[in-house]
């Protein structure tokens, strides 16, 4: 596939994939980039690999950040706060109790649905979800598998807890994938109809 | 483990005779203004503050509580039937240590109040987490301009035909209804105690006696012969009415006390 062109193949592609997120300055989206450089996930996803392992090290001011197929150029979590200091940006307001619980399952649990954020609370969550979309922390999208409404955390939402994947918040694979977890997911949302 | 109180109005009230434990634990206090993040929030708190394990037993035990304090501090109108649906299911809890086992009693619903109390209580600290993440300096910045994608002039989007646009009116359209729905089974299930209460005192001027059976009516939601039952315990306490039941699950009589 990735032939079309013949000429961005492996860590040549790297570079390409690198440039682009240099000028855009914004996330860039998985597909945007297949379509633009015609190449396969497998290639693209060994490209960015590339780019993590070059770019996320102590001895680098740029990171790379990567949330839900989106990728980004950030400066290095460590230097937050010169770098926040040079560029005068105030650390944003705390977040209320009912948000950041919200913002927890979300991110612990992403993509989820609305009754699973609400089954964990224990109440109606619509108010908080747009506030936090509002804030630009939280993302909504369409899970074409599941018919549904997903949110996922935004590439910012990630920056501001200083982490550049989901999978690097403390105790993420506790949370993600422990069985006891999933289970008590599972069981209050499958006796809610007991009610 | 941590629970949270909001900043600027640290909620609670000590007395006079506060004992202060060397954790910062004090026992002698009363909740007066504290606004909890949902009812999970408030229970799990009771419990905690009790030092007890999250179980059917431990709920039991915090139910009167927990009643008199959205009694006291009414929720939020829009949190309010996310209350009283969890009031109900600590009455149903309670119900069982107090009445013989019967099959009408849901045992499933049981299980899955100390378990999803369980669950929020790991997001809590999930919350916790994300929260001291917030407030330490590390973080990670952006470019200011993405200068390069600015888009120049209009740019008629891709695949925007009338068919399209309907299509998608339509599926708005279709995710809005739940929403609707939503909305009116809240509004049906927010009466609330006091409400009820007056209800049935008005319902007892006109006649001196009458059977729980008549205060429910016909077709009311579960959680609304919940809320009748709460009001009908706090008339008797009050000692305005007074209840007779003859016998396990037969007719509760109320009458008036003269």
């Amino acid at each position: 596939m990735e032939n079309g062109t013949g000429k961005k193949k492996g860590t040549e592609l790297a570079v390409y994939v690198e440039a682009i997120l240099f000028a855009s300055a914004k996330p860039v989206a998985f597909p945007q980039l297949k379509k633009q450089l015609e190449v396969s996930d497998e290639t693209l996803v060994a490209a960015v690999t590339d780019i993590r392992r070059r770019f996320n090290t102590e001895r680098s001011g740029i990171h790379l950040l990567e949330q839900d197929e989106k990728i980004q150029l950030v400066t290095n979590p460590a230097l937050g706060e010169v770098v926040g200091a040079f560029l005068k940006k105030e650390a944003s307001g705390p977040l209320t109790r009912p948000a950041l619980e919200t913002l927890a399952v979300i991110a612990y649990r992403g993509p989820v649905t609305k009754p699973e954020i609400e089954q964990v609370r224990g109440v109606n969550c619509s108010l908080i979800l747009r506030h936090l979309m509002v804030r630009g922390l939280v993302e909504e999208r369409e899970d074409p598998a599941r018919l549904q409404r997903v949110y996922t955390v935004s590439p910012d939402s990630l920056r501001e807890f200083g982490v550049r994947r989901v999978d690097e918040l403390p105790e993420f694979a506790a949370y993600h994938q422990d069985k006891a977890v999933t289970e008590l997911m599972a069981r209050t949302l499958s006796s809610e109809e007991a009610i | 483990m941590k629970l949270w109180y909001p900043q600027g109005h640290r909620a609670v009230s000590f007395r006079h005779n506060e004992t202060s434990f060397p954790d910062g634990f004090c026992m002698s206090f009363e909740v007066t203004l504290e606004q909890y993040a949902g009812p999970l929030h408030l229970l799990l708190d009771l419990i905690e503050r009790k030092r007890l394990p999250i179980t059917e037993v431990s709920l039991a035990r915090v139910t009167d509580e927990y009643l008199s304090y959205v009694d006291a501090h009414e929720p939020p109108p829009e949190e309010l039937a996310d209350f009283l649906v969890v009031a109900a299911r600590l009455m149903l809890i309670k119900s069982h240590e107090i009445l013989p086992r019967e099959e009408l009693l849901e045992e499933g619903s049981v299980a899955t109040l100390a378990a999803q109390l369980e669950l929020y209580k790991l997001f809590v600290r999930a919350a916790d987490i994300l929260d001291a993440r917030q407030q330490s300096p590390e973080r990670s910045f952006v470019r200011a301009q993405a200068d390069a994608l600015k888009p120049e002039g209009f740019v008629f989007p891709e695949g925007l035909t009338a068919l399209s646009l309907a299509g998608a009116f339509g599926s708005l359209l279709k995710h809005l209804a739940p929403f609707f729905r939503l909305q009116q089974a809240a509004v049906e299930r927010i009466v609330t105690v006091k409400e009820r209460l007056r209800e049935i005192h008005d319902a007892l001027l006109t006649r001196a006696r009458l059977t729980f059976r008549d205060l429910i009516g016909q077709g009311r939601s579960k959680v609304d012969i919940v809320v009748s039952f709460l009001a009908l315990l706090e008339l008797v306490k009050q000692k305005t009415v007074r209840a007779v039941q003859s016998a396990h699950f037969g007719e509760i009589e109320v009458k008036r006390v003269e």
